[in-house]
C-alpha cells in the first residue's frame, strides 16, 4: 500500500503514483483495484454520473469507478502498465474527486504572489503551463497545474495541487529550466516534465485573481462582466460534462457564479511568442500589485 | 402572438442563482444556461407564478422610471425571447 497527500488530501493506494509527496497524515481517498460494472443506463457512453458516483470507460485502458468523493476502484486490463493507470488518477479521477468533495474544479495553473493566488484558464495549448513556467522563474512559486481546486466559502481558497508542468522542450528552454531537471512524460508526447518548485505548503491560499487565457497583438488585460465571466468559468471547469444530468450540474453553477463575486476574472491577450513570455508575466506581476492597492 | 392579457410564468425545471447583480438561469431540459441583467432578473421573480403581461408592466412602470411605450415593447421582446428559449410558458387570456 502507498500513502500520498496532493490537494489537500491524503490517499492510500495500492496504485504507486508518481508526483505526489509520499506519506499522509489522513486517510481520505481509497484508491484499489476491483472489479467495476457499468450501470445499464450507461449503455456505450464514455463516463456516466450519479449523485455519489461517476463511471468512465476508457479505451485500452479498463473502468474506473469514482465514489463519493473518497473511493477509486480501477478495473484495468492485464497488459496496463501502472505508470498510464497513473496519469489518470492524477489527471481526470482526480478532478471528479474534488469535484465529488464540492470543490470547483477548474482546467488551468495557479501560481503565488506572496501567497495571493493567481489562476490562468484555457483549454489545452492555450499556455498554462508557460505562463506558470515563466513567473515560477520570477519567484512566484507553482501552486498547481493542470487541475486547480477551489474551496468556495466565505471566500475562494486555492488547495495546493502538483507543482509539475508540462511543457515542450523548447519552451523549457527558452524559460531557463536546465535540461538535467526535466523528465519525459509518456513515450509519444513530445513534452516534457518540469518541476520549477517543491509544494510550497499545504495550506490553501486565497484564490484572487483569475486570467483567462487569449491570443492577441499585445498584452494586455481586459476585466470581464460577470456575465462573461461565468460563462468562461463554465467552459474551463474540468470534467464538466461528466455533470450533465445530475443535480451537481445546479452546485456546479452555483460556485461559478460564487467565485466570480469572489475574484475579478479578466481576459488576458497576448502573442503567442516564446520571446515575449517574461513581457507578458511583468504585465501580470503589475495587475497582481495593483489589484491588491484596490483591495486595501 | 403575446399581448398585454398573456400569462406568463417561468417554466419548470429552471435554476437560477444570483450572479452578483445579474440572474443567472440554467434551463436543465437543454442545458443552456442564461444571463439575466437586473432588470430581467426583477422580471423573473415577478413570474415565478403565472402573471398576466399586463400586472408585469404596471410593477415596472412603478419601480423604473421609464416611458411606458417603451416599457411596453421591451417587455414583450425580452418574454419573447423567453419563450422562444423555453425558459418560460404562455397562456392565453383567462376566459371573460
Amino acid at each position: 500500500m502507498f500513502c500520498y497527500t496532493a490537494y489537500g488530501l491524503g490517499f492510500e493506494s495500492e496504485i504507486r503514483l508518481a508526483g505526489p509527496p509520499e506519506g499522509s497524515t489522513s486517510k481520505d481517498v481509497q484508491i484499489r483495484r476491483g472489479k467495476v460494472t457499468f450501470p445499464p443506463e450507461m449503455q456505450q457512453q464514455w463516463t456516466w454520473a450519479t449523485e455519489n458516483e461517476v463511471y468512465c470507460r476508457i479505451s485500452n485502458v479498463g473502468a474506473i469507478q469514482v465514489s463519493r468523493g473518497c473511493e477509486v476502484v480501477v478495473d484495468s486490463l492485464a497488459e496496463v502498465e501502472d505508470a498510464t493507470i497513473g496519469l489518470y488518477l492524477l489527471g481526470p479521477v482526480l478532478g471528479i474527486l474534488l469535484q465529488q468533495r464540492g470543490l470547483l474544479v477548474l482546467h488551468g495553473s495557479a501560481v503565488s504572489f506572496n501567497g495571493r493566488v493567481a489562476a490562468f484558464l484555457g483549454n489545452s495549448g492555450w499556455g498554462k503551463s508557460t505562463m506558470a513556467g515563466a513567473l515560477a522563474k520570477r519567484g512566484h512559486p507553482v501552486v498547481t497545474d493542470d487541475i486547480v481546486g477551489v474551496l468556495i466559502g466565505d471566500r475562494a481558497l486555492t488547495v495546493p495541487g502538483l507543482p509539475r508542468l508540462k511543457l515542450k522542450q523548447e519552451t523549457a528552454a527558452a524559460l531557463g529550466y536546465p535540461l538535467s531537471r526535466l523528465r519525459p512524460l509518456v513515450a509519444g508526447d513530445e513534452r516534457r516534465e518540469v518541476i520549477p518548485n517543491d509544494v510550497s505548503s499545504t495550506d490553501t491560499k486565497p484564490l484572487e485573481h483569475i486570467y483567462i487565457l487569449a491570443e492577441g497583438d499585445i498584452p494586455e488585460i481586459e476585466p470581464l462582466g460577470s456575465q462573461d465571466a461565468v460563462a468562461e468559468l463554465i467552459r474551463h471547469s474540468y470534467a464538466a460534462s461528466c455533470l450533465k444530468g445530475t443535480p451537481s450540474v445546479f452546485a456546479h453553477l452555483r460556485l461559478c457564479a460564487a467565485l466570480v463575486s469572489a475574484a475579478p476574472v479578466c481576459r488576458l491577450r497576448r502573442p503567442l511568442k516564446l520571446e515575449r513570455t517574461n513581457e507578458v508575466a511583468k504585465l501580470v506581476e503589475t495587475n497582481m500589485e495593483m489589484h491588491k492597492n484596490v483591495c486595501l | 402572438m403575446l399581448t398585454d392579457d398573456s400569462i406568463v410564468v417561468a417554466a419548470p425545471e429552471q435554476f437560477a442563482c444570483d450572479l452578483q447583480a445579474d440572474l443567472l438561469v440554467l434551463n436543465a431540459a437543454s442545458g443552456s444556461y442564461y444571463g439575466l441583467n437586473p432588470l430581467g432578473k426583477r422580471i423573473w421573480q415577478l413570474i415565478q407564478e403565472p402573471t398576466q403581461v399586463s400586472a408585469i408592466r404596471d410593477h415596472l412602470l412603478k419601480e423604473y422610471e421609464v416611458d411606458r411605450e417603451r416599457c411596453v415593447g421591451e417587455l414583450k421582446t425580452f418574454l419573447d425571447d423567453m419563450a422562444q428559449n423555453g425558459l418560460i410558458e404562455v397562456k392565453g387570456a383567462p376566459a371573460p
